[in-house]
């Protein structure tokens, strides 16, 4: 049955929150900006090992060039983004975890000379060719949580997957990046969808987009409809609600599948990969193009909010610059939505692989009060967790108790905190207990 | 009267006479209390009562009990609380009729001297724990103390504040009992035991190896130049290569003011202990 039905009845329980969606960069065409004249990359834009330094201060590098090896299974190479010199190799706090990382800085010579690319036929390639070429792309999974994507679509054996999901749900307020892509690069998008399934040898995928982006919807059935011969693929729109966007709510809503604690889409033969990342496929293995740029928004409180395309390590500041004229009450500028992204301490912090972003707003800190024990975080929580529980953990630290409430299942979503009357920053809490479990050794 | 009152009134009795019967019996076939209790409450009231768990036992009473049945718990290890007070320990050692070995305590001190400056305002919650979250707090120096008191928190003595001004925390030696609850509390890992009789201390937990240049980050970081170990006798300073900090021999607590007056940081700082030793040379 419908679920909207069943929900209408009272049948199935509504998790998740409804923030309001502010998407002001919706009607705007997504744009090349101007080439930074310098960037920063840092050496770790992704999920597992840093990237080894595979350049040296003074060398001359091109667009696509690889600066930064990848060290181990779960890591990722990392390309120049610019043509020009190496200026430096240094350390700067990581836009992401805040953590000092090692970065390259390269100074732009002006000229934007690529390297020579190679394309070829997907349909030509061996599987074990076209994960060689997603690794050497450097392409990890752009809907923020950056994995390598070659070791995502390296499954293990006994894992049988049989349903892909496309996440174009992009369900995070102020963010249309996804959604423009859909609708202007349609096409790159599907040619992307047609390679994972062929790696994976899976014949039925669902592209997921929320149902208050009916544009995208109409316009990948349309490019759908153009596919001969036609394929298994088709395009489900999901209820509007934050945090739908999130792999497990995804594979909970189509597929009525529950990931198991502590498991993986995988475990019950599902894979999720963002509208963004299929793109990025597309152009690694059909086009030869290592990843060195994504479509990022810039939104919030400028006069002009703009979906460019950026290439990593430009600044921050430079992409809000060509935004119009800025609140002047900004004190706050997130990488990522409103909901999960990470305020950044410098606006020179670079562009990295999962910046969808750059959002400026000015920061409503309220007061923590009391938990009152209503029970709203509850109800928002997708997973069926007790947030209110992990906060009582943590503030008298007994982190042993935290597994009990099964904190391994949170995914840091924040829509209890959102719905929390008495402000209680519930997340940092969650994060926090995490964290001091990690360093006791308890899983 | 109804043979149903009769009845309950009786059994009453009658249960009441059974317990009764067994209770005198216990009291007087049953082994009587443990005697070492009495006496570890009695040890118990020579303890400082402070139940900060310094000793390794969960509380005084507890560790009161393990010198009850073992005396040389408090030779081996004295409580290192009680240690802090000398007339105290002497109470108990003629009380035990025994001479505690180890007597020097221990104090807590802060690897920060909180100068680096701040990056971002942090808005969250009000603990370093949660702080540290956040891009290893909200400080230039990702290393340094995070001045939002969760070593406050815990100190049973209420020896540490924190300066407001620079956001670190301080250490009163004086209250300080070297209990090691604000060690366990630190989410930035920066304060360490000394033996109270330590003369000097590195101001600071700038690793090296770390990889980040210190002098962009803090007026008063490390910089590494190890001229604290050049200018300095031997097993005064020595070099501790995984940290790439100097450290202060603790087992024989040699003051080293060459290397003190020596470092450019001037990071090198004097406990409460070196003023009392110069006191005495002079």
């Amino acid at each position: 049955m419908n679920m909207h039905v069943l929900e209408v009845l009272g049948l199935r329980h509504r998790t998740g929150v409804h923030p309001p969606a502010r998407k002001s960069a919706r009607s705007k065409a997504i744009e090349h900006m101007p080439l930074a004249s310098k960037v920063i990359l840092p050496l770790q834009q992704h999920i597992g090992a840093c990237a080894k330094a595979a350049v040296k201060r003074g060398d001359e590098v091109k667009v696509g060039q690889v600066i930064a090896e990848s060290d181990g299974f779960v890591s990722a190479p990392i390309h120049a983004t610019i043509s020009g010199t190496v200026k430096q190799i240094t350390t700067i706090t990581s836009p992401v975890t805040g953590q000092p990382v090692p970065a390259i800085i390269i100074e732009s010579d002006g000229k934007d000379e690529w390297i020579e690319l190679a394309p070829a036929d997907p349909e030509n390639l061996s599987n074990e060719q076209i994960l060689t070429r997603i690794q050497n792309a450097g392409i990890v999974g752009m809907g923020g949580a950056t994995f390598p994507t070659h070791v995502k679509l390296k499954p293990p054996p006994q894992k049988h997957i049989h349903t892909l999901i496309v996440n174009g749900a992009e369900c995070e307020p102020y963010i249309t990046a996804d959604d423009r892509l859909m609708l202007e690069e349609a096409d790159r998008i599907i040619a992307g969808l047609k390679i994972v399934m062929q790696v994976l040898s899976v014949t039925r995928a669902h592209i997921a987009i929320e149902d208050n982006k009916p544009q995208a919807i109409e316009r990948m059935r349309k490019a759908l409809a153009q596919l001969s011969p036609p394929e298994r693929i088709t395009v489900v729109a999901v209820a509007a609600r934050y945090p739908m966007g999130a792999e497990k709510t995804l594979v909970k809503s189509i597929l009525h599948a529950e990931v198991p604690e502590g498991g993986l889409p995988m475990d019950v033969g599902a894979l999720v990969q963002n509208v963004a990342t299929l793109a990025a496929i597309y152009d690694a293995v059909t086009l030869g193009k290592p990843l060195v740029e994504r479509v990022v928004t810039v939104a919030g409180m400028v006069s002009e909010p703009k979906n460019l395309i950026a290439r990593f390590g430009t600044a921050a500041s430079s992409l809000i610059e060509l935004c119009g004229e800025p609140d002047t009450s900004i004190d706050q500028m997130i990488f990522g939505g409103p909901m999960m992204g990470i305020a950044q301490p410098s606006y020179d912090s670079p562009i990295i692989k999962g910046t969808n972003c750059v959002l400026l707003n000015r920061s409503d800190f309220r007061d923590e009060h009391s938990c009152i024990r209503c029970g709203r975080c509850i109800d928002s929580c997708p997973m069926g967790l007790m947030p209110l529980m992990f906060v009582n953990c943590v503030k008298k630290g007994e982190y042993e108790t935290l597994p009990n409430y099964h904190i391994a299942n949170c995914v840091e979503c924040g829509a209890c905190a959102y719905n929390c009357p008495a402000n209680i920053p519930l997340v940092s809490y969650i994060k926090t207990g995490k964290t001091e479990l990690q360093k006791r050794g308890v899983k | 009267m109804s043979t149903q009152t009769v009845l309950s009134v009786g059994l009453l009795t009658l249960i009441g006479f059974v317990a009764g019967t067994v209770i005198f019996l216990a009291s007087k076939f049953l082994p009587k209390e443990d005697k070492s209790l009495e006496e570890a409450a009695r040890i118990r009231e020579f303890l400082p009562g402070a139940d900060c768990g310094a000793c390794g036992y969960p509380g005084c009473f507890a560790y009161a009990q393990a010198v009850a049945k073992d005396r040389q718990v408090f030779v081996n290890h004295p409580c290192p609380t009680l240690a802090q007070d000398k007339e105290g320990m002497h109470r108990l050692e003629d009380y035990l009729g025994l001479k505690a070995k180890n007597k020097v305590g221990k104090k807590a001190v802060v690897h920060c001297t909180g100068k680096s400056e701040a990056l971002a305002d942090y808005k969250g919650i009000n603990t370093c724990q949660g702080a540290a979250q956040v891009a290893s707090g909200y400080k230039e120096c990702p290393y340094g103390c995070l001045g939002l008191g969760d070593c406050v928190t815990v100190c049973p003595t209420g020896a540490i504040s924190i300066n407001n001004e620079r956001k670190v925390a301080i250490v009163d030696w004086e209250t300080c009992i070297g209990c090691g609850l604000c060690v366990s509390a630190c989410p930035q890992n920066l304060i360490e035991l000394m033996p109270a009789n330590m003369p000097q201390y590195l101001g600071c937990n700038y690793r090296a190896a770390r990889d980040i240049v210190g002098r962009k980050r803090c007026p008063d970081g490390c910089i590494h130049c190890k001229i604290c170990v050049k200018v300095s006798q031997e097993g005064e300073v020595t070099w501790d290569e995984t940290k790439d900090l100097p450290s202060f021999d603790k087992e024989y607590c040699l003051t080293a003011t060459a290397a003190i007056e020596k470092c450019p940081r001037h990071i090198i700082k004097k406990t409460a202990a070196y003023r009392e030793m110069s006191t005495i040379s002079d």
